[in-house]
């Protein structure tokens, strides 16, 4: 019960100091519109059709760089200036402000998200196929993977100049090869093959079921499935790294259980993971 | 005891922060831990507050091992640490609200502003309070559950000589109410001031501890006396009873004395048998400024009064 109390009162005061900064609001809400513009004029032309070709990627992209640039980030800088030393002193669990982040983190992206797409729907009139319900099951769905994911960087990453390399490190190879920044059918078979691994790669996939295919729930069955695995892994990846202050040492035995539980999760979505059935970007 | 620490030992990277710590602390009242930069008196409370692993020996806080049972020992102790990092985006009362949902029970919001002389700030956002209220804030936060136990790591470092008078006056009405605060400090008078007890802390080490008085009495031979006497003046009579001559100030002869009562008597004798008139008889007692320099190894001879010479 503490752990809930705990948890909503330091996502609901995340939030109030995120509504209050003007720097917090540019990059939640504007920044992301910066990539929906050139994407839908400068890769589309503002043609409809070829707009909701690229929705999946942008969407995609949105999620795993706020995750992993934006929400993991304050992790790290509220552990570098001394916040969650002050709240070390206090009864809070580790668990509470875990779950705090990640709540003030898929609030957030959520609201993201939703200006993105309706934004989105309201100035280039893309057709959606598939249902609302599924498409923001999917949205949901890749925000369960990818919050937890990008929280770990904010668990192992020592400090706000260390902290993007590790992002970097995962995100430019998931916006690359998960045909979110690049169309998919563009990159070599043996990239396709490497890309299987990634869970942007089911995000996007399951998102152009849902806008591009138009296909019912049960067929969003494989991404969510994987998505939900990774995001799992990254309950875990954090439940057993979490720092408390930069000076504390990474426990390297966790670090070990940690990378081989991922290392079975690639495994296992190699072995089990869905057939990718990609779009084709529309003729012009 | 309330805290009882035996042969406390931490090092970083090969450096000894505490060599060996033994200390027992009693409820009630304010304990200073006194000691410069660097003596390990942020290590000492850290290790109390379950923030550092000693490297070995034992510490206790109502006996409670400040790691293995830090949640139920969160909830007996109140914590303002040397830098306070605020949510700086929230309101005054927002803060206390978000505290106040960390703890299972506490004090009214409005009684701790009170207590802390915070009232009507309630509404102001924690980035416009000057460094006084946000100390202040920060001791808020630490009263909030109502603790028994008070760690203040250095609560007026880097404030104006008003704010710090502030602080001071809280943490007088919090000991007078039966609470038990220990805080760190560098001000030596902050400690005479507050502190019941101070410890003397150098380079890890505990060097001196008692009552500021006591302290004060046991440092040796620092008393000065300056005697102006008009006539014929035997020193001799004088040092005989233990006085140490130093030279003159001016019209003034100055002594530094162990035991200055010895040596005021022998003056009474002196004068009555025809040693000249008294014109003028000035002491300086030692200060816990004096014995602090003695300890931590600086020149406290009686010498260096410059700011006290009659």
């Amino acid at each position: 019960m503490s752990v809930v109390r705990s948890s909503l009162a330091l996502a609901k005061s995340y939030l109030i100091e995120n509504s209050r900064s003007r720097t917090a609001l540019f990059w939640t809400l504007a920044f992301p519109q910066l990539f929906l513009f050139v994407f839908a004029f400068v890769f589309a032309g503002g043609e409809p059709q070829r707009v909701a070709y690229l929705m999946p990627g942008l969407l995609t992209l949105t999620t795993i760089t706020s995750a992993f640039f934006g929400y993991s980030m304050r992790l790290v800088a509220e552990r570098e200036r001394g916040a969650l030393r002050r709240l070390r002193v206090t009864p809070t669990p580790a668990g509470a402000v875990v779950a705090a982040h990640m709540l003030h983190a898929m609030v957030n992206l959520s609201v993201s998200l939703l200006f993105q797409l309706s934004l989105a729907k309201l100035i280039f009139r893309f057709p959606l196929h598939g249902s609302l319900g599924n498409l923001l099951l999917m949205l949901l769905a890749g925000e369960l993977a990818f919050v937890p994911l990008g929280l770990f960087v904010g668990c192992v990453g020592r400090d706000t100049r260390s902290a993007p390399a590790l992002n970097n490190l995962i995100v430019f190879p998931m916006m690359f090869l998960s045909g979110s920044a690049l169309p998919f059918f563009l990159l070599p078979g043996w990239v396709q093959h490497a890309a299987r691994l990634l869970p942007a790669t089911y995000l996007n996939e399951g998102l152009q079921r849902v806008m591009i295919s138009g296909q019912a729930t049960w067929e969003l069955a494989g991404p969510i499935a994987v998505l939900l695995v990774f995001g799992a892994i990254g309950l875990v990846l954090n439940s057993l790294l979490f720092r408390w202050e930069s000076s504390d040492a990474l426990p390297l035995g966790r670090m070990a259980i940690g990378l081989g539980l991922l290392a079975l999760a690639f495994g296992a979505v190699a072995l089990w993971g869905p057939e990718l059935t990609m779009a084709i970007p529309p003729a012009r | 005891m309330l805290i009882e620490i035996e042969k406390l030992v931490k090092e970083y990277d090969g450096h000894r922060a505490l060599a060996g710590v033994d200390l027992a602390i009693a409820a009630g009242g304010t304990v200073g831990l006194l000691g410069p930069n660097g003596a390990g008196k942020t290590t000492l409370v850290e290790i109390l507050e379950g923030l550092r692993e000693p490297t070995s020996g034992r510490a206790t806080v109502f006996g409670l091992d400040p790691r293995r049972d830090a949640k139920a020992l969160r909830l007996k102790i109140g914590v303002q640490l040397q830098a306070t990092a605020l949510p700086q985006e929230l309101r005054v009362s927002e803060v206390l609200r978000l505290y106040a949902a960390l703890y299972p029970r506490t004090l009214a919001p409005r009684a701790v502003l009170e207590q802390v002389e915070l009232t009507g700030k309630e509404r102001a956002l924690v980035r416009t309070l000057s460094g006084g209220e946000r100390q202040r804030l920060a001791l808020a936060l630490a009263l909030l559950h109502d603790p028994e136990l008070l760690i203040l790591d250095e609560p007026t470092a880097a404030l104006d000589p008003v704010a710090r008078r502030g602080v001071h006056a809280i943490v007088e009405r919090l000991a007078a109410a039966g609470k038990t605060v220990v805080l760190t400090t560098h001000y030596i008078e902050e400690a005479e001031k507050l502190c019941k007890r101070v410890i003397l802390l150098r380079q890890g080490e505990v060097v001196a501890d008692g009552s500021p008085f006591e302290l004060i009495g046991r440092a040796a031979g620092v008393s000065t006396l300056w005697i102006e006497v008009d006539g014929p003046f035997d020193v001799g009579l004088l040092e005989a009873a233990g006085a140490v001559a130093q030279g003159r100030e001016g019209r003034h002869l100055r002594f530094s004395v162990a035991d200055p009562g010895a040596v005021i008597v022998a003056l009474g004798d002196l004068l009555r048998a025809g040693g000249g008139k008294l014109v003028d008889l000035r002491m300086r007692r030692p200060t816990l400024e004096d014995v602090y320099l003695e300890w931590m190894g600086e020149s406290a001879a009686p010498g260096n009064t410059e700011e006290t010479n009659p």
